[in-house]
This record gives C-alpha cells, structure tokens and sequence, in this order.
C-alpha cells in the first residue's frame, strides 16, 4: 500500500515537513482564538495573545542586546533561572542515570537481583512523589539538595525498570550463542545484553529527561528563590501572564532540544539499529 | 571418538506434568564425520543438540568429548541456530572475530604467535565464506543466507572439536539452501570439521552425511542409525541416483513408522469433501495412501 494515509508507510518529505508546520499553525489558531475570547470580556490580562507573547520575547532581545533597564534585568533573571534550572536537573538525571542503569542491568540479568529489588520498588514507584516534598524539605532543608533528591526520585524507580525490561527483551539465544564460544556468565552481561541494549535505554534516558524536567518545575514551584518554576509563580502573583506565557514556551522548546540531541546521539551512535520506523 | 552421547534422557516439567522428550539416547560422532539426527517435528531433536552443547542438561546420561565428560557450554562446541543469533551491533567481520573479545581466548597460557594466527585464521574465514566485500555491513543489511554463513564462520573461529548445528538452512530458500549444503560439504573436504546437524530435510541430511541418526516421535529414541554409502567427495548428481532415492525412500518410510501416520489425509480429505460438496456441489475423488502400490 502506498499514499499519504497508508498506515504505517513513509510519505514524502515535504508533506512531513508541510504537516508538521501545519501542526504548529493549528497551535497559534487556537491560542489567538482562545485570546480573542478573553479579550471580547476585556479580560486580556488572563489569557494573552501570541502577539502580546511575541512583545515579551522581543523586550527580552531588546534586553540582551542593548542593555536598556527594565528590559535587561528581565533578562539577566531569565539567563539565571535558566543555568539554576538547568543545573538542577542536569545533576539529578546524571546521578539518576548513574545509579539506575547499573541497577537495571542488575535486575534485568539476575532473577536474584530482580526478586531483591524488584517489588520493593513496584512499591516505593506508587508513593506519589510530592507526597515526599515535606519530608524531602524537613530532611535536606530549602536548598538545592531537596530539588534535586525530589526530581531524583521522580526518575530513578522510571529509569531502573525501564533498563530493565530492556535487558529482558533481548533474545535468550544471543546469550546462548556467547556460551558456546567460551563466554562466561559475566561476559554475557557485558558484551551481549548491554550492547544489545543500549538504544533502549538512551531511548528511556531520553524519555526520563523530560519527566525530569516535569519534576523540576514541581520542585520549584513550592519552593525556590530562583528557576524556571519559580519566576511563574512569582509572575502569577503580579497577573503577568504574558511572561508566564514566555516561559512556558521555553521550556518547550527545550524539551524539544533535548529529545532532539537525544535521538539525534541514538542515530548517530547506533547505526547497527533497525530503524525504529518504517 | 569425538563426542560421545550415552544414555541420554531429558524430562520436562510443564504445569505439574511431566514430558518425557528424550529416552535413553547413546550415539556418538567420529572425529571427522558429518552425522545428520532427523525425527519427526517435536521429538526432542533440538533437545538433544542443546545437551551436546551443554546449553540444557540431561536428565540423566552423560556427554562426553574426547573422552572427557562435560557439563555446561564450552568454546570446543561450536554452534549454529536456526535464527542465525548474530549480534546486530556488530559488522559481518566483528562478528565473525567476536570469540577474540573473550577472556576465553585472552586469558590463555600461550604465546601471542598462536593467538595472531587464530586471528588470521578469522580473516581467512571471511573469505572462505564468501563474505569479503561484505565485511563492514551489519546483520541487518544482510540476506538470511549472508546471515548464516556469517554465523557458521563465527562458529568456525574458535576451531571447536565438533559444529553442532539445529536446523541451519531451515529459514532458506531452496537455491540458498543448496549454496550452503555445498559450501559445508567441501568445508568438511577442506577443514576436515566434525559436524552433528539437525534437519528435518531428509535429502539434505542424506546428502551431508556419513551416518544418519533417525530419532523416533516423542519419547526420542534412537531408531536407527544408517552409513551413508557415498564418497565424502560427492556432488550434487547423487541426489538423482537409485541409491540415493532408496536411502530416501527408506527413511521417509521410518520417519512415519516412527510417528505420524498417514491417517492425516484421510481426515483432511474426509473435511474438504464434506464441505467443498456443500459450496460446489461437486464430489472430488483422489487417491488414498492404502490405493497406491
Ligand atoms: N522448556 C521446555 N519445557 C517443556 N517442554 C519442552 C521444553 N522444551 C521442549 N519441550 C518439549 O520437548 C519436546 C522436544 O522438543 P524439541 O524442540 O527438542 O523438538 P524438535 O525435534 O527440535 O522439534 P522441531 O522439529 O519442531 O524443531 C517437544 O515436545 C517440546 O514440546
Ligand atoms: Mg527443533
């Protein structure tokens, strides 16, 4: 079957291209709608157009480039909440990935590994995680550690189960074929299963990340004197939505970045890898 | 005596019932023989070439390799499976070099000369099989034909004692199929290996063979063992001659003594008529097994 509404089958790139532009237009159609339909009430203080979003972004250009006052200081707060967000994160997915992938690999290896930690953490993954924000704050106190602890825990229990049901789906005779030519039980480990996996759990990193961006702005938003979450708080208290507007796109297109470095990397460093399409 | 299989008996235990699939099964493969095991579907062939290769153990019985006994998976057994098992991340000749990246084949007490010519053995395979220009591509962009040469020659690189082999040519087309049956044949001429297939393909077990284990439906028995009366050299021509057809002729013959009968087409037959006269109106007579000399 062939046509641009076969299921599954490739269709030209520029129909790809023109449908995900067009994505986007439906995107800024509804917003301008939904704007529109505020402002009719003159109350375009709630809910703001993507024109008055597009001012905020050009006075934070205005502010970058030229150094004017209210403009700049808008900036600098953004440039920081960024690089404090962003570090954030950055240290709890590193310390996520650090300590689940080993642990994974473990449990998706050894049933003795997998009864040890297995339902242990079937249980601790249904704590919903702001349920442990007091504690987190009680225990590390207001400053980075409890953000961080709290966007680790929120990817950490994802992150090990997802590694290990990698290991588990590789084929069991990949591993019998590594006997019969003298590999032992470790090297089945390590030059069969974690080779056979690793798109899969840079594809659970990847998705990991964005939870752990998720977390972030939880973190933030209950407590923080500086990040992502925090400035829209503190905008929701001055009614600026346009800004919290601004921010929200943001962290979108940084989402988007990432995923895109993520697959981009997966494409690059696993070219053996049946393309995960078509 | 190369490998020496006695006594072999393999029970499963599948939800509180117990299969027998292997009973009392002694055999063995001679240094340098190509010995084919047929059976009908299901008998425990597989089974018992997983025994061979330690990859599942007996029940009872014992597997021996130069009159050493075994237990467990060795690098002196190499194996091929039917779904070729090579690694995707691997190009055609790292996989073929992978035993190298072992403990297995580093960690031996001898000189560096015996290593770096097994090394060089490896890239001889590479040409022996026909797989060259072909070296820097990855499973995936290979033909299931490719595949299994690739996985023969990665089998080979060990210079294991014996090749065991569970149905390797299954997944092929007949042309494919043939290509390979006399790349193993001259391989066995050339690198005097030792080789127990699996087949269910009767010409190709005779055609391989010197000797041919035939297994009896479930429980596996040893029914029969039959020497192969053709040269080692032999072409493909003999699979037209008498004796080649008689031999055939004489396991097919075994195959459903040994298990299913030809009742089969007599039930089919009994469910086409009835239906097929419902749609068209129109009785079909054929022959039946009991009609024919
Ligand atoms: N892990 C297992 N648990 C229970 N029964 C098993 C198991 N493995 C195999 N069997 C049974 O043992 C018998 C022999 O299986 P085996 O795969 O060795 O047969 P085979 O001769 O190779 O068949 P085929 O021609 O289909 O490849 C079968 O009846 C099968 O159902
Ligand atoms: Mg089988």
């Amino acid at each position: 079957m062939t046509g641009l509404l076969s299921p599954r089958r490739p269709i030209p790139r520029p129909f790809y291209w023109a449908s995900a532009v067009l994505g986007f237009v439906v995107l800024l159609c509804v917003w301008e709608w939904a704007a529109g339909y505020y402002a009719a009430q003159g109350k375009q203080v709630l809910f703001p157009s993507p024109a008055a979003v597009g001012q905020v972004m050009q006075n934070m250009v205005r502010g970058a480039t030229t150094g004017q006052e209210p403009a700049a200081r808008e900036f600098q707060n953004f440039a920081a909440d960024l690089r404090i967000s962003f570090f954030r994160v950055t240290a709890a997915f590193a310390l996520a990935a650090l300590t689940a992938i080993p642990l994974g690999v473990m449990i998706g290896s050894y049933r003795m590994g997998e009864a040890f930690i297995q339902p242990v953490t079937e249980f601790i993954r249904y704590i919903p995680v702001p349920a442990l924000i007091p504690l987190l704050i009680v225990i590390f106190g207001i400053e980075e550690t409890s953000k961080i602890m709290l966007i680790y825990l929120g990817t950490f229990f994802q992150l090990m189960l997802m590694v290990s049901d990698e290991i588990r789906r590789v084929p069991y005779d990949l591993v019998q074929a590594v006997y019969t030519m003298g590999g032992t039980r470790r090297e089945a480990v390590t030059e069969v299963l974690l080779p056979a996996s690793w798109p899969g759990i840079v594809d659970a990193l990847r998705l990991c990340n964005g939870w752990a961006w998720s977390w972030l702005i939880v973190a933030e938003l209950v407590a923080a004197n500086e990040g992502m979450g925090f400035r829209i708080v503190k905008y929701q208290r001055f009614l600026q939505t346009d800004k919290i507007f601004f921010y929200l796109v943001a962290l979108g297109v940084i989402g988007l970045l990432l995923d895109l470095a993520f697959r981009l990397f997966s494409k690059i460093a696993f070219r053996w890898n049946v393309a995960a399409r078509n | 005596m190369a490998l020496e299989l006695s006594h072999i008996t393999k029970t499963f235990r599948s939800g509180g019932a117990e299969v027998c699939a292997l009973q009392d099964c002694t055999f063995t493969v001679n240094d340098g023989e190509f010995v084919s095991l047929i059976g009908p579907s299901g008998c425990g062939k597989s089974t018992l070439l997983y025994i061979a290769a330690g990859l599942e153990e007996a029940t009872s019985g014992s597997v021996m390799l130069d009159d050493c006994d075994l237990s467990g998976p060795g690098k002196d057994r190499g194996m091929v499976f039917q779904n070729y098992t090579l690694y995707p991340w691997l190009t055609v000749e790292q996989n073929i070099k992978f035993p190298f990246r072992l403990k297995a084949n580093t960690d031996y007490a001898r000189p560096s000369a015996a290593i770096m010519s097994d090394v060089e053995y490896a890239g001889h395979l590479l040409e022996i099989m026909g797989l060259a220009q072909f070296r820097h591509r990855y499973p995936r962009e290979l033909s299931g034909g490719m595949k299994q040469r690739v996985a023969i020659a990665r089998a080979l690189t060990n210079k294991p004692r014996i090749l065991l082999m569970d149905e390797p040519f299954g997944a092929l087309d007949a042309q494919t199929r043939e290509e390979l049956q006399e790349l193993m044949l001259l391989l066995g001429l050339y690198e005097k290996t030792t080789t127990l297939l699996v087949t269910h393909d009767i010409e190709e077990a005779i055609y391989l063979a010197d000797r041919i284990v035939v297994l009896s439906a479930r429980p596996g028995r040893i029914l029969e063992e039959i020497k192969v009366p053709f040269p080692k050299d032999r072409l493909l021509d003999i699979k037209l001659t008498p004796e080649f057809l008689a031999l055939k002729r004489q396991l097919v013959d075994l195959l459903h003594a040994g298990g299913r009968s030809s009742s089969g087409r007599a039930e089919i037959l009994e469910r086409l008529g009835q239906h097929f006269h419902a749609t068209t109106g129109s009785p079909v007579t054929t022959t039946t097994n009991q009609q024919q000399p």
